[in-house]
C-alpha cells in the first residue's frame, strides 16, 4: 500500500511539472488590427490650442508641431529646414520600433517614417485637447497609437503598452519624437547644444563625428538593471533624473520622462553625417530581457538577448516644454525641471543645508579561523564610542550640527550578507542602549535592502530572490579589480520586489524603536532591478511606486530619509543626499559635464558631495561642493585593519579619521564663510567660463567663481587663484 | 582577509572611468602578485580629436605618437600620410602631410628606388608615406618615419622637408626571404638607428651613425620547457618527414616597439608571450644593454595584469621617462602599466577591452608616449590621442620611490609617512617606510611595517638584527634556563624511576617505540595485539593539527597560506581522509591478494607511521619562528628526510602487517592506489548526481510554489 501510495506521489508531481513546464512569463494579450480599414488622417492644422500654444497636425508628416503663439516659434520632432540637411527617413520619423524578428529572435529596428507614413499606413482620432495617431508598421504587422496632448506649457506624448497591437512580431521598445530635441550638426557651438542628464549633466556641442568614435550613446534612465550582471572595466555615472532637453539658438526645449521613466533609457545621437543634426531622446522598453551567453563545443561563444514575452504595464508619458525667453539653456532646464517636481512631485523646501556631513563606517565581514577552519566574523572600524566621539569632534570644527550616516552597523557590517543586515543593530558595535540615547546626534542608519547573500529578516535564499527575465534567480559575482569579470565564487543576490515591503517594516520598527533621526537607504533610492516573479516588476517598471510605499512606512513614523545619489523619484523625498553627482559619464563625445542635478534641487534638499577625502583630486572634490553649495562629505573610519587593503570596496585608502581630520578642519574653516551665506538659496543662473572656470549665480544676488584651473583666472568679479573661488554680490 | 570582493557601496566612489590599482608582490605570504585598488596615480586630462590638433577633418588611422625632449607632439596618422606638430601645451603647430624632395634629386638619384605615389608641386614632389607605423624625432628634430609599405625609413626635418632614407641594406646578416616592413624606429643619443621590421623575430635592425647596417640587436630568445622538448623528440622520431615539416617550429616572438632612455639603454616591448591560452606571459619588457643583454632578466617575470585574470594581454606600446620609470601599454584590456627600474609596480590605470569610447578608455590602443610627466596615448581607432596627467599622489610616490631606489631611505621617509596618510593600500609605501625604520634602527616598527607589506627581506634584517639583541641581553639567562630546565628533567626522571611512577601508558611508548624499532613493533602489534586505537587516533590527530599550525603560524619569512582559499577542513580531507581511504583500500586489495592484515591493523600501522611527519611540523614551526632561511638551509633536508622515513615506516609497518615481501608489497600498494583513485572518482560522480537531483528538486518545488502563489 505504501508502494502504491508513494507512486501516485512521484506521479503526481511529474503531471504537475509536465503541466507547469509550459508556464513562463505572463503571456501577452495580442490584439492585431483590421488590414482592410481604411486609415483616417482628415484632421488637417490645429488640433487643439490654448493661450500659450497651438497644436498643429501635419498629416505629410504624420505627426504634430507646436506653435508659440507669443513669439511664433515652432517646435516639432522634424527640425527647422531639415530637407535642407537631409533626407534621412529616421529624422523625419515621429517613432522608432525596436522588434524582435520571429525566425532568429534576433533584435531589429524600424522607423516610422519608412514603415508607417511614407505608405500612409496611420489613422488618426481627435481626443480632449489633442489628437491619437497609430502609426501602422504593416511589414511586421505592429500598431502603435501615440497621443499628441496640448498642455498650457507643454506637449504630452503618451503611449499605453495595452494598446499596442501586435502579431507575430513582439515589439521590445518604443523611441518617442526622437529629433524634438536636436541640434544641427553644423550649428554654433556654445548658442546650440543638447542637454544630457548622465550623472550630473552634460553638454554636447554639435559636431560631426568621423566613422571612428561611437556616435550613439544610450543609458538607462535611473542605471542598468541592478539585478542583472553588467560587468564593465569603464565606471559610469547613471541618469538620475528623467529629462533631457536642446538648445537652438534663441529656443530651447525640456523634456521630462513623466511616468514610465524607470523602463527609459535616453540615448544621444551624435555627429552623423547622414542625419546632419544630433539629437537626444528617450525610449522605453516595452518587454524586459537578459542577456544569455552561449558557449559551443569549439570554445566560440555568442552573446544573445532573451526577452520576456509579457509586457510592461505603465502609461510612458514624456513631457515637451517649450521654454520662455531667457531661460533658453541649461540653468533653464533646471529651473523647468524643478518646477515640474515642485508641482508633481511634492517636492518641498527643506531649508537644512549642512555644511559637513560624514559616512562612517562600522565593521565589515572578515574571514576569521578556529584551528584553520573559516567562517566569516564581523570586523568592528568603528564602534559607537568612536561615532560619540568623531561627531563630537566635527560639531565642534563646524561650529553646527552635522550630519552622519551610520552604514555597516548591522550584523553584516558594510559587507553584503543577510538582508539589511538582519534589520538589526550589532552589539559588536557597543551598547544598543547608547545608540538609543544619542538624541543629540544627527544620524541616519543606513540599511540596504536590495542585496544579500544569506538568508535573514524573512527573506530565504529558496523564495526571497529576485528573478531574470528568463525565469532565473539573480545572481551577482563579484568582479575583478583589473577588469570586467567575474571574480570568485561568492554570489549576492537581489530580493525579490513584493518581499521589500515586509523588509522594511522590520527595519522601520527598529529604527522608531532606537529613537534615532532617520533611516539611510542607500540602493533603495539609488538603485532600481526588475523582478520577473510579477508582471508589475517587469523592466524595472514600478520603481518609483514602490519606493514612494517604503519611503512613506518612514515618513509616517516622522523618520528622516538619507539618500545616496538619489534617483529622481527619491531624491524629492530626501533630507539629505550623499554622494551627489558631480560629473558625467566622461563620454569623449560630451563637451562639458554641468552641475544640472544640484542646480535643480540645491535650495530645497540638502546635498553633500562624494567623499572629500577619497576623490583623486581632492581641491577639484571641494571646489565641487563651493561651486553649487553643498555639504562637505568624509568618508570615515575609526580604525583601520589590514586585511582591509584586499576589499573590493575602493573607499578604506584614505578613510581613517585620524589621517583626514586636520584637513577636515581645513577645508570647513575655508568654506563655512561662503556655505552660511548660500545655504538653503536656490541656483538662479550657472555659466561656463573659459579655462576651467565656472560661475553660479544665486537667487540672492551672490555669485560664486570657481577656477578648477592650475593657474589664476580672470573673470567679470576679478582674479580667481589657481584651485579656488571667489563670491561677489548678495 | 576580507570576504568582500564585493561592492558594498551603493554609490561608486571612484571618479574616474577606470579602475587604479597597483599589485602586491608575494600577497598574504603566497608567492603571487595580487591587484589592489589604490589612489589614482594619473587621471586623464583629455583626449586630443583632429579638431584639437588643428587638423580641418577626421583623421583616419592613428599609428604612433611620440614626444621630444622639448615637449613637443608627433602624432602619425598612417592612415592619412600626415604628421602633426603640437607644442608642449598640446597646441596645433604644424601637420606634415608628405615630405617634400627636391625634384631634381627625384629625378636623378632615387628613381630607381622610390616607388611609393607621388605628388608633383613646382620643383618638388611631395612623398606619401600612407600606412606607415612609426616615428622617432630627435635631438635636432629630425624626424623619422617607418614607411612601412614602403620598406623605409623616411626623414625629414620638422617643416616637412625631406632629409634622407634608410633602406634594407644588403648583408649576407640578412636572410634572402627576409621582408623588410619597419613599423618603429629610435635612434639614441650616440646616433645608432634601431629599426623594428614587422614580421621580424632577429631582433632590431641597426644602424650606424653612417647609416651602415650593423647586424640585428638584441632578439626574444625561445626556451621550451622539458615537457615541450620531450614530445618535440618524440614526434621527430615517429613522424616522417612531410609531417615533421608541417610541425610549428618554435620561434621568438617579435618585438612590438622599443625606446631608448637617457643612458641609451634600448626598453623594447613584447605583444602576447603566451604560447598557449591563458599561460602566464612573461617577459613583456625588456631592457636592453648596448651590447643586447637583457639587464631586466625578464625572463620568468610577468609584466602587465596577473595571469588568473588575464588572456590576451598585449603589451603594444613602451616608453621610458627621466626618471627611468618604465610605462608599458597593454592594447587589449586599454591597461597601462608603470614601473621602476627594479620592476616594481609604481600603478595601473586606463581601460577600455577595445570599447572605450569614455575619457581614459580606448577602443584601439595603439602607442604610448611619455611627454615630462604627462602620459600619451593614441587610439588608432578613435583617432585620438588620451592625456593623462599626474597627481600630486602619484609625483610624491615616484619621488620617493626613486629615492628608495638609490638607496636613500632617510630622505625619503617624510615622503612614505604623507603618502601613508592618503592611501593605506599601496605595498611600496609599506616596504619604504619599513625600510627607512630599519635604516634609522628602529627595528620595531621596520618589522611591523615590513609583515604588512609583505617585505620579507627587510624583515628577515630587522629580525635578525633584533633578535640577536634578544639573545645578547638575555645570553646567560637563556642559558641558565636551558640548563635548569635539563636539570629538572633528569630530576624528573629519575624520581618518576624512584617512585616507580610510569609517565606514559604502555600503549603511547609503543607507538614512540616504532620510530626506534619499525620491525619489531609492528610485530608486535601484529602478534601481541600491541597496538591502540586511541592512541593511532591520537598521531593521527596531532598529525592534522601540527600540519595546520606550522602552516598557519611558521615564520614570516617563510612562504605562507593564502588566507582566502585556506581552508583547514581540506586539510583534513588530505590527512586523514587520505589515510582512512588508504586503509580500506588496502586492505580490499590484501584481503584479496592473501595479507594477513586486519584493518584496525592496517590503520593503526598506518598511523603510527606518521609519527616523525608531526616531528617535521613541530621543528619547522619552532624553527622558521626563531631562525632566518638562510641560517636554516638544512630545513628542507630535514622535512625530506623525515618524509621519507615516514614511507620507510609504512612500508615496514604493512610488511609485517600484512606478511606480504618486498616485491608483493609494491604489487598491492600500487593496486591499493589505483583503488584509492576508483573511489575518489566514484565518489565525485556521485556528488554531482546528488547536486544535479538537489537542483531539479529545487526547481520543482520554486515553480510549484511561484504557480501556486502568482498562477501560471
Amino acid at each position: 500500500m505504501k508502494n502504491k501510495i508513494r507512486v501516485i506521489a512521484v506521479l503526481t508531481v511529474l503531471v504537475l511539472m509536465l503541466t507547469f513546464s509550459g508556464c513562463g512569463p505572463q503571456k501577452a494579450e495580442k490584439t492585431w488590427y483590421d488590414f482592410g480599414a481604411e486609415f483616417m488622417c482628415d484632421y488637417p492644422g490645429v488640433v487643439a490650442e490654448n493661450e500659450n500654444f497651438a497644436l498643429q497636425w501635419n498629416l505629410d508628416s504624420a505627426s504634430v508641431s507646436i506653435i508659440d503663439k507669443n513669439t511664433g516659434k515652432v517646435y516639432s520632432n522634424i527640425p527647422e529646414n531639415a530637407e535642407e540637411f537631409t533626407s534621412h527617413p529616421q529624422v523625419y520619423a515621429p517613432i522608432y520600433v525596436g522588434y524582435i524578428e520571429t525566425d532568429t529572435l534576433n533584435t531589429n529596428n524600424a522607423n516610422a517614417k519608412t514603415a508607417s507614413v511614407n505608405n500612409a499606413t496611420f489613422s488618426s482620432e481627435i481626443i480632449e485637447n489633442g489628437i491619437k495617431v497609430t502609426y501602422y508598421f504593416t511589414d511586421i504587422a505592429v500598431s502603435v497609437p501615440v497621443n499628441y496632448i496640448l498642455r498650457e506649457d507643454s506637449l504630452l506624448v503618451t503611449v499605453d503598452p495595452a494598446e499596442i497591437g501586435e502579431d507575430e512580431t513582439l515589439i521590445y521598445n518604443i523611441s518617442i519624437l526622437p529629433f524634438f530635441c536636436s541640434v544641427n550638426n553644423t550649428a554654433e557651438k556654445k548658442d546650440n547644444y543638447l542637454f544630457v542628464p548622465s550623472g550630473s549633466g552634460a553638454l554636447v556641442y554639435p559636431k560631426v563625428i568621423g566613422s571612428g568614435i561611437t556616435s550613439i550613446i544610450s543609458e538607462q534612465v535611473y542605471g542598468y538593471d541592478a539585478q542583472l550582471n553588467n560587468y564593465t572595466d569603464a565606471y559610469k555615472e547613471k541618469i538620475s533624473l528623467p529629462v533631457y532637453g536642446a538648445k537652438n539658438g534663441e529656443s530651447a526645449v525640456c523634456a521630462i520622462i513623466e511616468n514610465s521613466a524607470e523602463t527609459a533609457e535616453i540615448t544621444t545621437n551624435i555627429g552623423s553625417s547622414s542625419y546632419g543634426y544630433s539629437a537626444v531622446y528617450s525610449s522605453f522598453y516595452i518587454r524586459g530581457s537578459e542577456i544569455s551567453n552561449a558557449t559551443y563545443l569549439s570554445g566560440w561563444s555568442s552573446k544573445k538577448a532573451l526577452f520576456c514575452e509579457g509586457k510592461v504595464e505603465d502609461e510612458i508619458r514624456v513631457g515637451f516644454y517649450p521654454l520662455t525667453e531667457g531661460k533658453t539653456d541649461y540653468s533653464g532646464m533646471a529651473e523647468c525641471y524643478r518646477n515640474y517636481l515642485v508641482k508633481n512631485q511634492g517636492m518641498i523646501e527643506r531649508q537644512s543645508d549642512t555644511l559637513l556631513n560624514a559616512e562612517i563606517i562600522g565593521g565589515v565581514l572578515k574571514k576569521k579561523f578556529i584551528l584553520g577552519i573559516p567562517y566569516n566574523g564581523l570586523t568592528v572600524l568603528t564602534d559607537f564610542e568612536d561615532v560619540n566621539k568623531i561627531s563630537s569632534e566635527l560639531t565642534e570644527i563646524s561650529d553646527k550640527n552635522i550630519n552622519l550616516n551610520l552604514i555597516g552597523f548591522g550584523e553584516s557590517g558594510a559587507s553584503i550578507g543577510k538582508p539589511a543586515g538582519n534589520a538589526d543593530y550589532s552589539s559588536k558595535f557597543g551598547s544598543v542602549k547608547k545608540l538609543e540615547d544619542s538624541d543629540n546626534l544627527s544620524l541616519y542608519f543606513n540599511f540596504d535592502l536590495f542585496r544579500f547573500s544569506k538568508s535573514g529578516s524573512g527573506i530565504n535564499k529558496m523564495f526571497g530572490i529576485a528573478r531574470t527575465a528568463i525565469g532565473g534567480r539573480s545572481s551577482h559575482n563579484y568582479q575583478n579589480v583589473q577588469y570586467s569579470e567575474a571574480s570568485g565564487s561568492d554570489v549576492y543576490r537581489y530580493v525579490r520586489r513584493s518581499k521589500l515591503g515586509g523588509l522594511a517594516d522590520k527595519v522601520n520598527k527598529k529604527i522608531v524603536k532606537w529613537n534615532i533621526d532617520g533611516v539611510s537607504l542607500d540602493t533603495l533610492t539609488s538603485q532600481s532591478y526588475s523582478d520577473y516573479y510579477e508582471s508589475k516588476y517587469y523592466a524595472k517598471a514600478n520603481t518609483l511606486t514602490q519606493a514612494n510605499e517604503i519611503m512613506d512606512k518612514f515618513t509616517e513614523k516622522n523618520l528622516k530619509i538619507a539618500a545616496t545619489e538619489a534617483n529622481a523619484y527619491a531624491a524629492v523625498r530626501a533630507d539629505i543626499i550623499y554622494d551627489t553627482p558631480t560629473r558625467s559619464s566622461k563620454y569623449q563625445v560630451y563637451d562639458e559635464d554641468v552641475p544640472f542635478y544640484s542646480m535643480v534641487f540645491k535650495g530645497y534638499i540638502p546635498m553633500a558631495v562624494n567623499a572629500v577625502n577619497l576623490s583623486e583630486d581632492k581641491d577639484a572634490a571641494f571646489l565641487n561642493a563651493v561651486e553649487t553649495g553643498m555639504g562637505l562629505n568624509y568618508t570615515l573610519i575609526a580604525n583601520y585593519d589590514k586585511d582591509l587593503v584586499s576589499a573590493k570596496d575602493n573607499v578604506y585608502f584614505n578613510s581613517l579619521y585620524s589621517d583626514v581630520k586636520d584637513n577636515i578642519k581645513l577645508d570647513v574653516d575655508r568654506y563655512k564663510t561662503l556655505f552660511d551665506r548660500i545655504a538653503n538659496v536656490k541656483i538662479n543662473k550657472h555659466y561656463i567660463l573659459e579655462n576651467d572656470v565656472r560661475a553660479t549665480e544665486y537667487e540672492n544676488g551672490i555669485t560664486v567663481y570657481v577656477n578648477y584651473g592650475e593657474t589664476a583666472a580672470e573673470t567679470p568679479a576679478g582674479s580667481v587663484k589657481a584651485k579656488d573661488f571667489l563670491t561677489v554680490g548678495g | 582577509m576580507l570576504c568582500l570582493a564585493v561592492p558594498t557601496f551603493a554609490a561608486e566612489k571612484n571618479q574616474l572611468p577606470y579602475e587604479s590599482y597597483t599589485y602586491w608582490e608575494n600577497f598574504a605570504g603566497t608567492s603571487s602578485k595580487k591587484a589592489i585598488n589604490n589612489r589614482p596615480i594619473y587621471t586623464v586630462d583629455t583626449a586630443l580629436d583632429f579638431t584639437a590638433m588643428g587638423v580641418g577633418e577626421q583623421l583616419k588611422q592613428i599609428t604612433d605618437v611620440f614626444c621630444d625632449s622639448k615637449g613637443y607632439t608627433y602624432i602619425l596618422d598612417g592612415g592619412k600620410s600626415q604628421i602633426i606638430i603640437l607644442d608642449n601645451n598640446y597646441l596645433p603647430v604644424n601637420v606634415i602631410t608628405g615630405i617634400k624632395k627636391p625634384t631634381e634629386a627625384s629625378a636623378e638619384e632615387q628613381t630607381a628606388e622610390i616607388t611609393e605615389e607621388t605628388t608633383e608641386i613646382t620643383n618638388e614632389e611631395l612623398i606619401s608615406f600612407t600606412d606607415s607605423k612609426g616615428l622617432f624625432v630627435d635631438e635636432n628634430g629630425i624626424i623619422y618615419i617607418a614607411d612601412t609599405l614602403n620598406a623605409r625609413i623616411l626623414t625629414a626635418d620638422s617643416e616637412g622637408n625631406y632629409v634622407g632614407e634608410y633602406f634594407l641594406p644588403e648583408s649576407k646578416l640578412i636572410p634572402s626571404n627576409f621582408e623588410y616592413k619597419p613599423i618603429k624606429v629610435a635612434k639614441d643619443s650616440r646616433d645608432y638607428l634601431y629599426v623594428l621590421s614587422d614580421g621580424s623575430y632577429y631582433g632590431a635592425i641597426l644602424y650606424s651613425p653612417d647609416g651602415e647596417f650593423l647586424g640585428f640587436y638584441g632578439a626574444n630568445t625561445v626556451k621550451n620547457s622539458v615537457s615541450e622538448a620531450i614530445s618535440g623528440f618524440i614526434g621527430g622520431l615517429f613522424l616522417n618527414n612531410e609531417k615533421r615539416a608541417q610541425l610549428e617550429s618554435s620561434l621568438p616572438f617579435q618585438f612590438t616597439d622599443l625606446c631608448v632612455d637617457k643612458t641609451d639603454f634600448i626598453y623594447t616591448a613584447t605583444g602576447n608571450t603566451a604560447k598557449k591560452q591563458r599561460e602566464t606571459q612573461t617577459g613583456q619588457i625588456r631592457k636592453l644593454s648596448p651590447g643586447g643583454s637583457d639587464v631586466f632578466n625578464s625572463d620568468g617575470i610577468n609584466f602587465g595584469d596577473s595571469p588568473a585574470s588575464l588572456k590576451n594581454q598585449d603589451i603594444l606600446g613602451v616608453d621610458v621617462d627621466d626618471g627611468g620609470y618604465v610605462y608599458a601599454l597593454d592594447s587589449t584590456y586599454g591597461h597601462i602599466f608603470v614601473y621602476d627600474q627594479f620592476n616594481n609596480t609604481i600603478g595601473v590605470f586606463g581601460c577600455g577591452t577595445r570599447e572605450g569610447i569614455q575619457d581614459g578608455s580606448f577602443t584601439n590602443a595603439v602607442a604610448i608616449a611619455v611627454n615630462g610627466e604627462d602620459v600619451l596615448v593614441a587610439d588608432g581607432t578613435l583617432n585620438t590621442v588620451s592625456i593623462f596627467k599626474i597627481t600630486e599622489y602619484g609625483r610624491k610616490l615616484k619621488i620617493a620611490q626613486e629615492l628608495v631606489n638609490e638607496g636613500d631611505y632617510i630622505s625619503a621617509k617624510p615622503l612614505w609617512e604623507e603618502l601613508f596618510k592618503t592611501d593605506k593600500q599601496n605595498q611600496l609605501i609599506y616596504v619604504g617606510l619599513a625600510k627607512s625604520y630599519y635604516d634609522e634602527g628602529d627595528y620595531d616598527k621596520a618589522l611591523e611595517y615590513s609583515k604588512l607589506g609583505y617585505d620579507r627581506d627587510t624583515y628577515a634584517l630587522a629580525f635578525g638584527l633584533v633578535r640577536n639583541e634578544f639573545l645578547s641581553k638575555y645570553f646567560t639567562i637563556l642559558v641558565l634556563g636551558a640548563v635548569a630546565i635539563i636539570v629538572l628533567i633528569v630530576l624528573l626522571f629519575k624520581w618518576l624511576k624512584k617512585k616507580n611512577i610510569k609517565l606514559l601508558p604502555e600503549n603511547v611508548k609503543t607507538a614512540i617505540s616504532v620510530l626506534r624499532h619499525p620491525g619489531d613493533t609492528f610485530a608486535d602489534i601484529k602478534l601481541k595485539q600491541k597496538g591502540s586505537y586511541l592512541v593511532a587516533v591520537g598521531i593521527l590527530f596531532l598529525y592534522y593539527v601540527t600540519s595546520i599550525l606550522s602552516v598557519m603560524y611558521g615564520g614570516f619569512c617563510y612562504e605562507g597560506y593564502d588566507p582566502s582559499t585556506f581552508n583547514a577542513l581540506l586539510t583534513l580531507l588530505r590527512s586523514v581522509g587520505i589515510v582512512v581511504l588508504f586503509t580500506v583500500c588496502f586492505w580490499a586489495v590484501s584481503t584479496l591478494m592473501h595479507g594477513q592484515g586486519k584493518m584496525g591493523e592496517i590503520f593503526i600501522t598506518v598511523c603510527y607511521s606518521f609519527q616523525p611527519m608531526i616531528i617535521a611540523n613541530a621543528v619547522y614551526l619552532v624553527l622558521t619562528n626563531v631562525m632566518l632561511p638562510n641560517e636554516i638551509a638544512f630545513l628542507n633536508l630535514f622535512m625530506t628526510v623525515m618524509t621519507i622515513y615516514t614511507g620507510l615506516l609504512l612500508f615496514i609497518g604493512l610488511m609485517r602487517i600484512s606478511d606480504y615481501e618486498f616485491g608483493k608489497l609494491i604489487g598491492v600498494g600500487l593496486l591499493s592506489i589505483v583503488g584509492i583513485v576508483i573511489v575518489l572518482f566514484i565518489g565525485i560522480v556521485v556528488v554531482l548526481l546528488l547536486q544535479l537531483l538537489w537542483g531539479f528538486l529545487l526547481t520543482v518545488f520554486q515553480e510549484t510554489y511561484k504557480i501556486m502563489t502568482f498562477g501560471g
